[in-house]
């Protein structure tokens, strides 16, 4: 016999004297319940787990029956549900008031009339004991906060367990279908505080979701490039290939053309080979009695003849080249390529065809040689000049002047030409005259 | 030898041809051994008492392998429940098809009337004079309606959240509706002002329903539970607690069960009010049930979840009809007229009528959505009957309130309906 079992029941929780108290002194009621009811079946020896689920089975089996599952009226359609009876609604009503009431007067009653205190005089043992309620002021508000929580009623309180009488078997909701009906938070396009990402979603817009991008499309794009590779290479391989042909035909032409030079001066050193057939007959013949002069003349008409020859060929070449003396000018070295100039001497031969500019832009105009004296018309001039009176006697202003047909990009002028133009148009203000 | 092998063969193609005649007896003709029901009874009501008497035992004693349909309506009567679930699934099927559900007028929209600014969530009629209807909306306020020209009446403000249910009461000049905003307002209807508050609710309140005989009216919302309150002193005098989840509809009745109440947890509750505990729960749905609806004139109350109506015997709550709602998705409402007309509206805007007896759905109209509202805006959210049962009245998510009237020049011949055609799974659980 313990203490507390001799306490008057606690004065708020009236319900306490109904069978119903606080959750979790049930839930505590219950399990020590369930461990003498254990012990009690133990003692039986019924205390397997099959033993268990067959009797929570049996007892479900005793709440549900097949007739649960038959519609009644599938029978019979016209079956008649009469509605309750005046005397039906009118008992119904007289017992629901005077349970209202009764709670009503209840109400009242704790609420108006301030318990008596209870004595209660027992005894443990040899000692006497009295049992007192402590007075409470009527007016004190509650001890106890009234908490917000919902409350969550306990099913367990029910004798019988209900029984669900629809099929549970429908597959239950998989992590990922969860995932495809979540609705991803709100981003910001001005603040962003958190940093989220938003993810650009391509597609039709229609709700169709996200049109995946295939791996041909790569592969096609790479496909794509490495044939156009290719046929640039084959391209570049072929180009060069004819690009090499051809430097090598101009270069056995440059040597053929020096080693004709070549031969010519040793055969003017020597004398004694004559075969070639630029050597002209008409000076042999002379060369023995004056031979200084003669060798002179037939150094002239040899440089007419190379000149001529190259001149058949597109190339003018000048007298110190002719003669194996040209030196390249003293220029400081510049690392220029010398391909650009091949280039345009190669212009003329079309060869690339595959080029974007198939000809150069001077092609025409003859740009190589625009500055270069052109000997032949210098020679006709220095002998025009020498059978008649000269005025100016400058190689310069005679070019100038001979070339007006056949000019440059830039052209020269005197200078005294220059100064009478300046002088007639004077570059700020100027007074009126 | 000879002899004997073909006498053999003979044997087996006798053997062959019998199972072949029964087959195809069965398969084709079983259904036509007896009489359909309706023709059956034509001619019990021709012929007298006594000699119907006299003739089912004869039949009993030529037919006993098959019912005969006479039997039928003789046992009907006093039929028990054990003998329903003696017979089998072909055989009940079967009984289903020989029976002819009730032909009821198609329906049509008369008249869309506009001037919420929300979703038309709730709608309630006058029960005495049937002169105005009352629509509670997503947008704070409720609207008063003349019945029959469709003119606003009259508009209360005082709700700060979406008025979720509208009752009005029978007895007093009051109407009750419920909010989101955990508020139980009640207006008196001469004044046209609210003139009590019942706050205790925890969390919004989604139905609102007034006791026939008692002073007292019952909500339920969000907080899984149902209170009921005095009207007039404004107290929860009693707390109803065993829903696991929000309650969608609470109903009040006279009799014992004196509440009903459906819930997100896929349960049907039917309550003992002065026991303080629930009598009975139904758990033959699946998902939510978003609704439930008593029928006018027969102690029944019907029930409905995504696919799934059901109706149900009072007070004990056994199951009386699975009606053809295999495909109708979510439904948001249900109502049932005098004449046996259930309707169910759903959340894609479609209207489904049954007949309530046979649970055979006759029509289905899709309610369309106003102009000006986008195609998702085509739900419906509440309905409800007038007194008469002739007009239907629809709130839906697109703003509008929509009026339906049933087609009278229409006869069973110039329109039949859907076919009647009971499936399995008009016994399915």
């Amino acid at each position: 016999m313990s203490f507390s079992s001799l306490l008057p029941p606690p004065e708020r929780t009236k319900s306490a004297s109904k069978g119903t108290v606080l959750p979790g002194r049930k839930a505590e009621e219950a399990k020590s319940q369930a461990l003498t009811k254990a012990g009690a079946d133990s003692q039986r020896g019924s205390n397997t787990p099959e033993e268990a689920s067959r009797n929570l089975h049996d007892q479900i089996a005793a709440n549900v029956h097949f007739e649960d599952f038959i519609p009644l009226r599938q029978r019979d359609f016209s079956m008649d549900i009469p509605q309750p009876t005046a005397a039906d609604i009118q008992a119904s009503y007289n017992k629901t008031l005077n349970f209202l009431k009764s709670l009503q007067a209840e109400n009242i009653e704790k609420n108006t009339n301030p318990k008596k205190a209870v004595v209660k005089n027992t005894t443990i043992g040899s000692r006497a004991v009295k049992i007192t309620t402590a007075v409470q002021d009527p007016l004190q508000p509650a001890r106890f906060k009234k908490s917000g929580k919902v409350y969550t009623p306990n099913l367990e309180e029910d004798a019988t367990p209900t029984t669900i009488l629809h099929d549970n078997s429908a597959p239950k909701l998989t992590a990922e279908e969860r995932a495809k009906w979540k609705i991803p938070a709100l981003v910001s396009q001005w603040k962003n505080p958190k940093g989220y990402t938003v993810e650009r979603v391509t597609g039709n817009g229609e709700g169709t979701g996200i049109a995946d991008v295939n791996d041909g499309f790569s592969e096609l794009s790479s496909a794509l490039e490495q044939a156009d590779r290719d046929a640039k290479d084959r391209l570049r391989k072929k180009s060069e290939a004819k690009q090499l042909a051809y430097e090598q035909e101009v270069r056995a032409k440059e040597e053929k053309l020096q080693l004709l030079a070549a031969r010519r001066f040793r055969g003017e050193t020597s004398s004694t080979t004559r075969k070639e057939p630029l050597w002209i007959e008409k000076s042999h013949t002379s060369t023995h009695t004056n031979n200084k002069p003669q060798t002179a003349k037939a150094q002239g008409v040899l440089i007419e003849r190379l000149r001529e020859l190259a001149h058949q060929e597109g190339r003018d070449v000048s007298d110190k080249v002719l003669l194996g003396t040209a030196k390249a000018t003293a220029t400081p070295e510049v690392g220029y390529d010398s391909r650009l100039f091949l280039k345009g001497a190669r212009s003329g031969a079309r060869q690339q065809a595959e080029q974007v500019y198939t000809d150069p832009l001077f092609a025409q105009q003859g740009v190589d040689s625009i500055y270069r004296t052109d000997y032949s018309k210098l020679d006709d001039r220095v002998a025009a000049e020498s059978a008649g009176p000269g005025d100016d006697g400058s190689v310069m202003a005679t070019v100038g002047s001979a070339s007006g047909t056949n000019r440059g990009p830039i052209e020269f002028s005197r200078a005294s030409d220059a100064k009478s133009s300046s002088k007639s148009s004077e570059h700020g203000l100027q007074l009126q005259k | 030898m000879d002899n004997s092998v073909n006498f053999q063969e003979n044997v087996v193609l006798q053997q062959i041809d019998e199972v072949y005649r029964k087959v195809r007896w069965n398969n084709q003709f079983k259904s036509m051994a007896a009489l359909p029901k309706h023709l059956q009874d034509q001619i019990n009501e021709n012929t007298p008492a006594l000699s119907q008497t006299a003739t089912n035992p004869t039949q009993h004693a030529r037919n006993s392998t098959t019912q005969s349909t006479a039997l039928v309506t003789v046992d009907s009567a006093n039929q028990s429940i054990p003998e329903a679930s003696k017979m089998s699934v072909m055989q009940r099927r079967q009984q289903l098809m020989l029976q002819k559900p009730k032909w009821h007028a198609p329906w049509k929209l008369s008249r869309v009337i506009n001037g919420h600014l929300g979703w038309v969530r709730c709608v309630a009629v006058d029960p005495v004079d049937n002169e105005w209807f009352a629509t509670g909306s997503s947008d704070n306020t409720i609207k008063v309606w003349d019945m029959a020209s469709g003119k606003l009446r009259i508009t209360l403000a005082g709700h700060v959240m979406a008025v979720r249910g509208i009752a009005v009461s029978e007895r007093h000049p009051y109407m009750f509706s419920a909010s989101d905003d955990k508020l139980v307002k009640c207006w008196d209807l001469e004044k046209n002002m609210a003139i009590r508050d019942y706050y205790g609710h925890l969390s919004g309140v989604h139905t609102v329903a007034v006791h026939p005989t008692l002073d007292l009216i019952a909500t339920a919302g969000r907080d899984s539970v149902v209170k009921l309150w005095d009207i007039r002193s404004r107290e929860a005098v009693i707390t109803l607690v065993g829903h696991k989840g929000p309650i969608n509809k609470v109903k009040c009745l006279p009799v014992d069960p004196q509440i009903i109440s459906c819930s997100t947890d896929a349960t049907v509750k039917t309550w003992d009010i002065v026991a303080g505990k629930s009598m009975k729960t139904l758990t033959h749905h699946k998902r939510n049930v978003r609704d439930v609806a008593l029928h006018p004139t027969e102690f029944s109350f019907a029930s409905a979840s995504t696919d799934d109506i059901r109706s149900w015997r009072l007070p004990e709550g056994s199951l009386l009809t699975n009606f053809q709602s295999q495909s109708t998705g979510i439904i948001n409402t249900l109502s049932v007229n005098e004449d046996d007309v259930l309707v169910a509206g759903g959340d894609n805007g479609k209207l489904s009528f049954y007949d309530y007896r046979s649970g055979h759905m006759y029509q289905s109209v899709n309610s369309k959505a106003m102009r000006g509202s986008s195609s998702s805006e085509k739900g419906v959210l509440t309905s409800t009957f007038d007194k008469t049962g002739f007009t239907l009245i629809t709130g839906e998510t697109d703003k509008t309130i929509k009026i339906w009237k049933q087609e009278e020049d229409k006869s069973p011949s110039t329109y039949p309906g859907l076919p009647w055609n009971p499936l399995l799974t008009s016994q399915r659980f």
